[in-house]
């Protein structure tokens, strides 16, 4: 079984990741397809993420990528997280990992709806509350946000109170269901009413927004993001796997077979996978430094980071969410922040 | 911009991150980014 060790693991995230000198992208979509998608729950890391391996790209071709020519999308998908993912890999995220949160926030708000006396069954109204709010969507040129949504809606309108003894206030229930309908593919982020600093979104039905566009089967697609992910973040492990994907051990174990992932062992003694034909050794490449903005792909991408990440340090890097910081990286490795 | 490093990174690649730095400053045109934790990065304390 051929041997990885972290010096490699650092010289090939250098290259895949479009960091290492002559190795970056043309473009956001190359920049996204450098690390499988982009984390987008903060919109400015999408900007950041993609100037760091696309040094000529501007705010204006992120927005273009974005909202124009739709190169790059947003989608709820892996660990109830917002990535921003290549168009070629939308509809293996909507086939996997969106709709496992998909699934789940409909079972949640189905049962709030119903201990909260709104519907008699919950899976019902939200299945009719979905047609309309797809028909209001479609109805609208350019979509509709959910202040909108709820404008056009009036009698679906409903909030779930807050819950005894707990902090807050009733929440609206259609901005929730807007939520699971991206995550499941059927409305997409099709323009974005804020700045390039937060998202405010028009949602339109992906339909007409992305043509052509399929959500894949579950099994199809989560093989499809793991080989992705083994081709861009490979050696990893099968434990990164499951928390990268938010998947279970199951499906994880399954996209790996899928994928057809090849055994590699790595320094701690663990044993990794890389891509089908991906075995042979990559070289140290040139030195080179990045600016990696908060929740950026190559901080987080794998559950077990020691190999870029010398373990004093991860509590002055991430969060005790686990949410990783500003990076500056030297050759590979996490050296410090920057703000 | 301010880049708080955690170890030494030799002269060089100091250099080559104020290089960047300068590149990223740029690039964001004035426009400043909130860093929810910078006091505690520019302290050099963990983050909550």
């Amino acid at each position: 079984m051929r041997h990885i060790d972290d010096d490699e693991r650092r010289a090939r995230l250098g290259v895949r990741h479009g960091l290492a000198p002559g190795c970056g992208a043309r473009d956001p979509a190359g920049a996204a397809t450098a690390v499988v998608a982009l984390h987008g729950t903060d919109l400015p890391s999408v900007y950041l993420s993609v100037r760091a391996r696309a040094h000529g790209v501007s705010r204006a071709d992120v927005d273009a990528a974005l909202f124009a020519a739709r190169d790059i999308v947003p989608v709820l998908a892996m660990r109830r997280t917002l990535f921003v993912f290549p168009r070629a890999l939308v509809g293996a995220a909507w086939g996997s990992a969106g709709a496992r949160v998909a699934d789940a926030e409909e079972r949640r708000l189905a049962r709030r709806l119903e201990e909260a006396g709104l519907a008699a069954s919950g899976a019902a109204w939200l299945a009719a509350a979905q047609e309309d709010v797809e028909a209001a969507c479609a109805g609208a040129p350019g979509g509709l946000g959910a202040a909108g949504v709820r404008a056009a809606l009036p009698t679906r309108d409903l909030a779930l109170p807050a819950r005894p003894g707990a902090w807050g206030r009733e929440t609206p229930v259609l901005p929730q269901v807007l939520t699971l309908m991206g995550a499941r593919g059927r409305l997409v982020r099709a323009s974005n009413g804020g700045t390039w600093r937060a998202w405010r979104p028009a949602w339109a039905p992906s339909a007409r927004v992305l043509p052509g566009v399929e959500a894949t089967t579950t099994a199809t697609g989560y093989a499809r993001i793991c080989r992705a992910w083994l081709e861009r973040f490979g050696p990893g492990t099968e434990d990164d796997l499951v928390w990268w994907l938010g998947s279970t051990k199951r499906d994880a174990r399954a996209a790996l077979r899928d994928a057809g992932a090849v055994a590699v062992t790595l320094d701690a003694g663990a044993v990794g996978y890389v891509a089908p034909g991906d075995e042979d050794p990559v070289g140290p490449a040139a030195p080179w430094v990045a600016l990696l903005p908060a929740l950026d792909p190559s901080t987080m991408g794998w559950r077990h980071r020691g190999h870029h990440l010398d373990p004093g340090d991860a509590a002055y890097v991430f969060d005790t969410a686990g949410n990783g910081g500003p990076t500056a990286w030297v050759d590979g490795r996490i050296a410090g922040s920057w703000v | 911009m301010e880049v708080i490093l955690r170890r030494d990174v030799g002269a060089e690649a100091r250099a080559a991150l104020r290089d960047e730095a300068d590149r990223l400053a740029s690039w964001l045109d004035g426009a400043v980014m909130g860093a929810p934790y910078a006091g505690r990065q520019r302290r050099g304390e963990p983050l909550p």
